[in-house]
Parts: C-alpha cells; structure tokens; sequence
C-alpha cells in the first residue's frame, strides 16, 4: 500500500490547483486522473478568467497553452429570422493582465496538471478512483482515510480532496450529498468548427490575436430553455449549446439535432460558413446554486470544483480552481496541526464563505425554481426583443406617437408589463452574462 | 447531424465491458417519457421494437452523465475503467 499526506481525486482544474498548492507547501500528494491525460474528459466553452487564474499561477499567459485575449462581449437574442445584439469591444482587455483568454480544456488542463507535478505532486492517469477509503471505528465508518483504485488498489494517505467533477460520485458515496435532479443539471454540446485566423478575425471584427465572446439565446430552443454560445480561438471557433436535463427530456428534445440548426440559423451560418468540424464533445454544468451544493467536509475529506457545485453565472472552472487552492490551504493547515478531522476542516467552509464567489452563490436567486415555473421567460424576452426591434428599426410611414404606440402594443399584447422586466431582470441574471 | 453522426469526430477507447447499466429492462416497456432516447448527446441508448427492450451502445459514450439523471429509476452510469473511454484532444 502506497501512502501520501493527501490524495487528489481528478486532475481537471480543481484538482490540479489544489494538488499544486499543496506541493508547494511541501505536502505529498498524489493526483489521479481517469483520463489518459488531464482534460482528456473535460470540456468548457470557454474561456479563462485572468484575475482569478493568476491567483493560481501568477501571469500564467506567458506560459501556458491559451487561445485568444477576449476583447469582445456580445449577447444576442436570436429570433428565426433575426437577432438583437449587446455587444462591447473593451481594447482594455487586450493588454496584460487580460481579462478572459479563451482556451481549450485538454491543452489547459495539462499544462495545470504539469504544474503540479512539477511542484513535486505525482499525477497517476489512466486510474479511476472507485470508492474512498474509510478507517476503523467502533460503531459506523471512520475517517476518510485513503482511496481504492479501480483495479482494486489502496492508496493509503491521511487527507482525500475530491475534485471528481459534475458526477460527484464519491461525494455522493460519502454521503455528503443526495444525487443530483435532471433540473439541476445542465446538458452541453460542443462542436470545434475550424477556420482560418484571418476568416476569424474578419468576422468577429478583431486584430492580432484578440478573441471574441458570444452568448445567444433563443433560437432553436425557444421551445424551452436554453443557451448557446461562440468562442473564437486561434483558428477554430467553438460553438456551444445547452439545455436542462429536465427540459430536453421533457420537450422531446436532441441537443445535436439542435446544434445543427443553430449552425443554420443566418446569424450563426454567417460566422462559421466554410468552416470544417474538428471535434464534438457533451458535458454536464450543475445548476442550482447554494441549495444543490453538498457538505464540503468530512473528516479527512474535502470537496472543491463542479463536485461541489463552485458555479456562478458563467464562471465554474476558475471558481474550481479557487475552491482547489482554498481546500489545500486548509490541508497545509492541518497538516501543520497533526489533525485531518472535520473539526479542523470546518475552516475550509470558512474559507469558502469569505470567497467572493461563495457570496455570490448564497445571493442568487434561485433560477431554478424561477425557469421551472416560467419555461416561457425565454421565449418572451427574446420575441419581445426581436419584435421590438423590427418595429423600432423599420422606416415606415407612421407617425411617431403611431410608432409607440406600436412598440408598446407589442409588449402589452404578450404579456403584462411587470411580467415581462421581472422576466427580463431574472433572465439577465440566469443567462450568466458575466 | 445527429448525435451518431459527430461519432467520427471522436476518439474513443472502449472498455471491455459497458459502464451503463439498465437496471430492469421490462420496466422500459411502459415508460412514457423515454427521456433516454432524447438526452444522450451520442445516441447510446435506442428502442428495439423487434425484440421490445432497449439497447445500450455503451461503447460510443461520451460520459456526460446526463442519462443517469434523466431516468433515475433505471438508469446506472458509473465512468468507464481509467484509461478508457472518450479523450478529447480539443
């Protein structure tokens, strides 16, 4: 039986943050990952958020494997036949320290874990963590004191930091948690369509190496919930779509099936024309803020990343990363105090709670619930607009008064007026736009 | 495309045996919903009308996940050996 002072179960962001610092602090620790390599099994749209990343590694953009500096934020609202954008162009962004830096999981992801390593942590791949390890105790389980590999192997140490992912299921297996409900979660498609720099660059108005962000909703799941997305790199675009589980299963819905016409759709078409399909991938974002998270804590056990439910808005992998540094900081703590029980591990909650992420969380509103009963919200905001839209930008022959009136009309006749800012100001903040 | 026409996209290691269990078949005859047959981005799981039981083609999983929550009763996903299975490279 091997033993560490901490094993680390997964190698994506979370994970490898948390091993990382540890072995910084001089601890041993073992990484596992299932994948063949780290981000073998992972998938984002996505982008990288400077400010928090670098508390991880200081000025990572100058070493590690990244895309395009965002320097371009647009929401679109996507009727059938048109689309309401918001877009920003923030030149700011494009110079150091950044803001966003678009990027792709399985080149991130191993640059991260090699970090680690390099720290002195050791990264074993190729291993499923089946069941953790518990200790003896007279009545019940004991402490958290190791984990059983999938070809039946222990490894022995006296802390496990669960950095599992979105399945969570040791987590689950520890009882820290109840699994998690269809509308909890959040199904994603991805598909890496390739282009040339100059074609991407010309489409998404940019120079050098800046990228572009685009959030879209509405079409094609105006029938229920939903989002997509774009997200340039060097010389593909990533084109996103999802849904929740409960939704698709409910509406009858396939996700690729719905990417496909997203890709048709002229707005998108447009953007991606002539561009040739490299990869696809699916991958689950839990939902549900504060409620759906799970106890962080046990003894000789913590949770950090999407196994801990560290989503809010837009953000996940860079709040794994947090969580992994604030559960390893805890760890050196208590390696320092000879003490792994959850009476000491309690100050990971701590940690948390002082995060400006973990704020967050315990602020937003429970858009869950919200989108459960008004499954129209979408489809209302995003008609209203484009209807909006058409009207306002249409040169007819009405006079101004006629005009409003119009406008105010096509409101009125959907919905009532307070429905629909309520609607709108819950979408603004489930839609994530930050 | 459907969810079986990305499948060239992929690179995928199947393991030797599936990781996606149907806990009792014969409940599938009556289910409603078949929320399996809609949420599974890769098309594992369709309808045998013939012989009237689901099929599993465990090995063109992506291990989402996501089939576990949408059919709670009968559905057991648990991730493939280590080493096996999907590996992005994008």
């Amino acid at each position: 039986m091997s033993y560490f002072d901490a094993v680390v179960v997964g190698a994506g962001p979370a994970g490898s943050a948390a091993a990382l610092q540890m072995a910084r602090n001089g601890l041993r620790v073992a990484l596992f990952e299932r994948g063949s390599y780290p981000g073998s099994k992972n998938m984002f749209g996505g982008v990288l958020y400077t400010e928090s990343t670098a508390q991880i590694v200081p000025e990572f953009w100058n070493e590690a494997p990244l895309e395009r500096i965002v320097t371009r934020d647009t929401l679109c609202f996507l009727d059938y036949d048109s689309a309401v954008d918001l877009g920003f162009t923030g030149l700011r962004f494009g110079k150091a320290p950044y803001n966003k830096i678009t990027a792709m999981r399985p080149h991130f992801d191993r640059w991260l874990a090699k970090k680690a390593v390099e720290a002195g942590a050791v990264l074993q791949t190729d291993t499923l963590v089946r069941h953790l390890l518990y200790g003896k105790k007279t009545m019940g389980r004991g402490p958290v004191c190791g984990v059983i590999l999938d070809d039946g192997s222990k490894v022995q140490a006296d802390l496990v930091i669960l950095a599992e992912g979105v399945s969570a299921f040791l987590t689950k297996e520890a009882g820290l948690v109840k699994p998690t409900p269809a509308k909890q979660l959040s199904l994603w498609v991805r598909e890496v369509i390739s282009l040339p720099k100059e074609k991407i660059e010309d489409r998404f108005h940019l120079e050098n190496n800046e990228g572009a962000v685009l959030a879209m909703l509405g079409h094609p799941t105006t029938q229920a919930v939903g989002l997509s997305g774009i997200f340039t790199n060097r010389e593909s675009i990533s084109l996103l779509l999802g849904m929740p589980v409960d939704k698709i299963c409910q509406n009858r819905l396939i996700l690729p099936d719905l990417l496909t016409r997203l890709k048709e759709h002229p707005y998108v078409r447009r953007l991606i024309s002539g561009g040739k399909s490299e990869s696809y991938a699916a991958h689950l974002i839990p939902l549900g803020g504060k409620s759906a998270q799970p106890k962080f804590y046990a003894d000789g056990l913590m949770v950090a990343g999407d196994a801990a439910v560290m989503i809010s808005g837009r953000r996940g992998s860079d709040l794994a990363m947090l969580s992994g540094i604030a559960a390893a900081d805890t760890a050196v703590h208590a390696r320092a105090k000879q003490d792994y029980s959850a009476n000491i591990l309690k100050s990971y909650e701590k940690r948390l709670a002082g995060s400006f992420y973990m704020k967050n969380i315990q602020k937003a509103t429970d858009t869950v619930s919200y989108y459960a009963e008004k499954s129209d919200a979408d489809y209302l905001i995003n008609t209203t607009v484009n209807d909006l839209a058409y009207e306002f930008f249409r040169a007819g022959m009405d006079t101004d008064e006629e005009k409003i009136a119009k406008m105010t009309g096509l409101v009125l006749n959907k919905q009532s007026h307070a429905k629909t800012l309520l609607d709108f100001y819950v979408g603004s903040l489930n839609w994530g736009v930050m | 495309m459907g969810g079986e026409d990305y499948l060239q996209l992929l690179k995928i290691i199947p393991a030797s045996k599936s990781h996606i269990i149907i806990k009792d078949t014969e409940r599938c005859k009556l289910c409603e919903m078949r929320g399996c047959l809609f949420v599974c981005p890769s098309a594992v799981f369709s309808w045998d009308e013939e012989l009237q039981k689901p099929e599993v083609l465990w090995r063109r999983c992506l291990e989402c996940g996501a089939c576990e929550p949408a059919c709670p009763e009968n559905v057991e996903y648990g991730h493939p050996r280590g080493g096996f299975g999907v590996a992005y490279f994008l």
